[in-house]
């Protein structure tokens, strides 16, 4: 069962109070380049707060392919609040070079998303956004100062799940999305609303660990 | 631990295969032995790398990536593709997974995936982008490629490659390569054998035209040969039967309909055909059958369960080879079944074609049966199909839902169920099984719709086929009362009108065609021969020059301005014409015939023997045969003569003149008694020619019956008391 969004954000404040030591920069995962994250939301000016959207993506799912279109709708729709859009590729699969080419043939190289491409996306992340599935996304929030880690950005989930209820099951998709999810929850969050949970479970490919692709019981 | 396990199994496998296996499932399953031979089998064929899968499914790693989402898709049923349900009709090339190998897949997964020996797995199969089949013969591409864009709702459209050949072709396989494999969800190539749909297309259609099942008309004659050309990503080549290739003549085109769905990222669709020649034609004439009844699919909004039924009785024996059931993505249950005739006033069983209680228009294929399956004369096939035109249903295009009628955008609804049928010979009869077949099923169709065209037009070309002109005429008049300005038709009356020899009204509706459509080649080319026919030679050789100015290449043009030129004394230009038209077609009947009588004329017997020699390698011909005959004569060869007029007779049994020639080779060949019963066989069918009993007075005299030649002489006389030759011979007597 999916753990509820509200322990995945208190998760993320044990964690960065217990696995990292204060004062220490949280790794959320690594650019193009092998350089760590440590800062998904841009500081505004009058501190003012804002959401960050995280694509889960792989580079050779079919149905995480089939949403490239959608994920650069959003993100054109949202560019005038200046919503940060991350396209994290969370497979251990995943290697730059890999990245770097999905981006080039999905045309998702462009400025939109320069510099907002992670892999290998930490402990850190993954216990924000509790993601198993590609595409899947999330709409992170700042977290009020907790006053415990006063050197890392604090935030929290206020959607994880499908971007749009397209795909029913791996079998079944509709000819057009009937219900954009993600789209309501940016929405939402940008008005300060409450954000309804996803109406249906993600569809597509299991997001795999280097611990899943480790050979079982056998001989090479 | 797991290779203790492993080697357990091993054991077992040595007792006895079957438990063993079961054991295994119990024990330890692992890719090496058990994973990997189900997946090299049913998925690699699309799930190998540059192949139309999405993922490569080869290696261990490979699957360990997927494991979960193999579990899923294959608990679901949702790969490998397959609809019909088990158990309702039995089809080669099932590709419905054993539950056997789909508990083995979910034990594996949950196990944890162990990989077992790598040393033991079998070797992946090898795949190669080259043609399956070495070369084709022929290979076709679209002269524009089309761009998918990378989102939005799939696509249908269709492509047009004309065919550059100039003599008929047999195709035996064919080969699809689609571009970019992963945006072709299925093709089905339609054989459009007057270039209509480009015709009508004329400044667009090499982009690429939209639809889904599209109608072209098959032609001016009876011409019910089909074929499911359907193509699909795991079976790139399609090989027919050794005795069923299917046929491509000069200036027919091919149809590419393929239903493109979009990837995500923009894709070139660049289709390639491959097509394979035959050495021989067919032996096996197959021709398809259509169940529908589009009239009646008017779906109601929120309707979530719609019915269409329709039924067709058999008139002949017939074996069924294939199934193609078709809907949109309304369509929801679609039952195919067939009722046999009673028997001793039991009720027919119900044999079951096929039953899809899922359907899904993007793993829709052609089912072909294993074994064909006989449906015997009086048989009534049934289709009946389901339709959720509800908000429930997913791939309801219309969100909200809205009443749907027939038509082929995706956004509306189609309800067909195809059959392939080969009929068997009919007993006692010469009659063609496929005209009574074709009848039934036009009469099935008028049932629905008293004023559908395509009935009616077809039906007329079944009349055509079978003699009866008068019905071919009234049917064509019924279809230009609603199109009339249909080229097509009015070619076909023209011929039929011609057939029942009202030629002056034949040549009003080819000028007719052509005023509806000047570059028809077809109605110029007709209305050629029909004023070649009655004498009009200026008007024929203008006729057919204008064919020629459009298509160069024409061989049947060449061969008849060739004819013209014969007629009108013009030898050494019919000559060129006739040659040009062998270079352009090596198997052209008309012009080796036409050329051989030049020869002939020409006391050129050799050459003129060799040209009808050649022309009767294409066609059984009675004139063929009756000049080769005459040429033999003329060369004193009396037995080869008396084959040929023999030939002739059994091709013209109900014409007195092959048996007056037998009667004059046998009168020169000594044998009387032979000259005398062809003589008598010609006055049977013909007894009111003086010169007739006149003759068979001359072979009686020579037999030595003068009585009876007394008696023939007399009654040629009495015929024509003015005829000279019997009055001098009864003199002689």
């Amino acid at each position: 069962m999916r753990r509820a969004i509200f322990i995945a954000a208190w998760l993320a404040c044990v964690g960065s109070f217990s696995g990292i030591a204060a004062g220490q920069t949280p790794v959320y995962g690594y650019d193009l380049r092998g350089q760590a994250i440590t800062q998904l939301a841009p500081p505004r000016a009058g501190g003012e707060e804002f959401p960050v959207v995280l694509f889960f993506l792989a580079t050779d799912c079919p149905v995480s392919n089939s949403y490239v279109p959608e994920i650069q709708r959003l993100e054109q729709r949202f560019a005038a609040n200046q919503v940060p859009f991350w396209l994290v590729y969370p497979n251990a699969t995943e290697t730059p070079e890999m990245v770097r080419l999905h981006q080039a043939a999905y045309g998702l190289n462009g400025p939109a998303f320069e510099g907002r491409v992670l892999l290998r996306p930490q402990r850190m992340l993954m216990s924000i956004a509790h993601a198993t599935i590609t595409p899947e996304s999330a709409v992170l929030v700042p977290t009020r100062k907790s006053g415990l880690d006063t050197n890392s950005e604090a935030l929290h989930t206020v959607y994880l799940g499908r971007i749009d209820d397209r795909y029913v099951d791996i079998s079944r998709e509709r000819p057009k999305a009937t219900r954009h999810d993600l789209e309501q929850a940016i929405e939402a969050s940008l008005n300060h609303q409450p954000v309804a949970p996803p109406g249906g479970p993600p569809v597509g490919c299991g997001i795999v660990t280097e611990e899943d692709l480790r050979p079982v019981g056998g001989k090479p | 631990m797991a290779t203790s396990a492993f080697y357990l199994f091993r054991g077992k496998v040595e007792i006895s295969a079957v438990p063993a296996r079961v054991q295994a499932a119990e024990s330890s399953v692992t890719f090496s032995h058990q994973i990997a031979p189900i997946l090299y089998k049913n998925c690699a064929t699309c799930h190998h790398p540059g192949g139309s899968g999405p993922f490569s499914l080869l290696t261990y790693k490979d699957v360990l990536r997927r494991g979960k989402l193999i579990e899923t898709v294959t608990q679901s049923r949702y790969m490998p593709p397959w609809l019909p349900e088990p158990g309702y009709g039995n089809f080669a090339d099932n590709r419905r997974l054993p539950d056997q190998d789909v508990a083995l897949i979910k034990q594996w997964v949950d196990s944890g995936m162990p990989q077992g020996d790598l040393a033991d797995a079998p070797k992946p199969p090898v795949f190669s982008s080259d043609w399956q089949l070495g070369p084709p013969d022929l290979i076709l591409h679209s002269d524009a490629s089309m761009q998918v864009p990378a989102g939005g709702t799939d696509l249908f459209r269709n492509f047009i490659l004309p065919v550059p050949i100039t003599e008929t072709k047999y195709i035996r396989a064919m080969e699809i390569k689609p571009g970019s494999p992963q945006v072709v969800h299925h093709a089905n190539v339609l054989i459009d054998r007057t270039a209509a749909l480009r015709k009508a297309h004329p400044t667009d259609w090499k982009q690429g035209i939209a639809g889904m099942e599209i109608a072209v008309p098959s032609g001016d004659t009876f011409d019910p040969d089909s074929h499911f050309l359907f193509w699909k990503p795991d079976t790139p080549a399609l090989i027919e039967p050794t005795s069923m290739p299917w046929r491509l003549d000069p200036g027919n085109d091919l149809i590419l309909n393929m239903h493109l769905k979009p990837t995500g990222k923009p894709e070139a669709v660049d289709a390639t055909i491959g097509l394979y020649f035959a050495d021989k034609p067919a032996t096996e004439h197959p021709m398809l059958l259509q169940l529908e009844d589009d009239d009646a699919l008017d779906i109601p909004a929120n309707d979530p369960n719609f019915v269409v039924e329709d039924q067709l009785e058999l008139p002949v024996d017939v074996d069924a080879l294939g199934v193609y059931p078709h809907a949109h993505y309304l369509g929801k249950k679609m039952e195919g079944y067939a009722v046999l005739p009673s028997v001793n006033g039991k009720a027919g069983e119900r044999k079951w074609l096929i039953r899809i209680d899922d359907w899904d228009i993007d793993r829709q294929s052609v089912y072909r049966f294993a074994p064909p399956v006989f449906l015997p004369k009086g048989t009534v096939i049934h289709m009946r199909y389901t339709y959720d035109n509800s908000s429930a249903n997913v791939r309801n295009p219309n969100n909200p839902p809205i009443r749907v009628k027939a038509g082929n955008r995706s956004v509306d609804e189609m309800g067909h169920l195809w059959l392939q049928v080969l009929p068997r010979p009919m007993k006692n009869s010469k009659q063609d099984p496929r005209a009574l077949l074709e009848k039934a099923w036009m009469e099935d169709r008028l049932r629905k719709d008293p004023n559908d065209q395509i009935s009616l037009y077809n039906l007329a070309s079944v009349d055509m086929n079978e003699g009866d002109y008068k019905a071919a005429t009234s049917l064509y008049r019924q279809v230009l009362e609603r199109t009339p300005n249909d080229a097509l038709t009015h070619t076909a009356l023209a011929a039929a009108l011609d057939a029942s020899g009202d030629w002056q009204q034949a040549r009003t509706e080819y000028e007719r065609a052509l005023t509806a459509d000047p570059e028809n080649t077809n109605a110029r080319y007709d209305l050629g021969q029909l004023e070649a026919q009655h004498g009009d030679y200026a008007a024929a050789e203008s006729g057919f020059q204008q064919v020629l100015a459009i298509n160069p290449k024409d061989a049947g043009a060449h061969a008849a301005l060739g004819a013209v030129y014969a007629q009108t004394q013009r030898n050494p230009q019919a000559r060129q014409e006739f040659e040009t038209a062998l270079k352009l077609d090596p198997n052209n009947f008309d012009a080796f015939y036409n050329l051989a009588s030049i020869e002939a004329a020409n006391q050129d017997l050799a050459h003129a023997t060799e040209l009808l020699q050649q022309a009767l390698k294409q066609k059984d011909d009675p004139d063929a045969h009756q000049l080769l005959a005459a040429v033999y004569a003329e060369q004193g060869r009396m037995a080869d003569a008396l084959h040929e007029f023999q030939a002739w007779e059994r091709l013209k049994p109900n014409e007195a003149a092959p048996h007056l020639a037998l009667a004059k080779v046998h009168q020169a060949m000594g044998d009387m008694p032979n000259a005398i019963r062809e003589q008598q066989a010609a006055l049977a069918i013909d007894p009111n020619n003086p010169g007739d009993w006149n003759d068979l007075g001359v072979f009686e005299v020579h037999a030595g019956d003068k009585d009876a030649a007394r008696r023939d002489f007399e009654k040629a006389l009495k015929l024509d008391p003015q005829n000279q030759a019997a009055k001098a011979n009864l003199s002689h007597l």
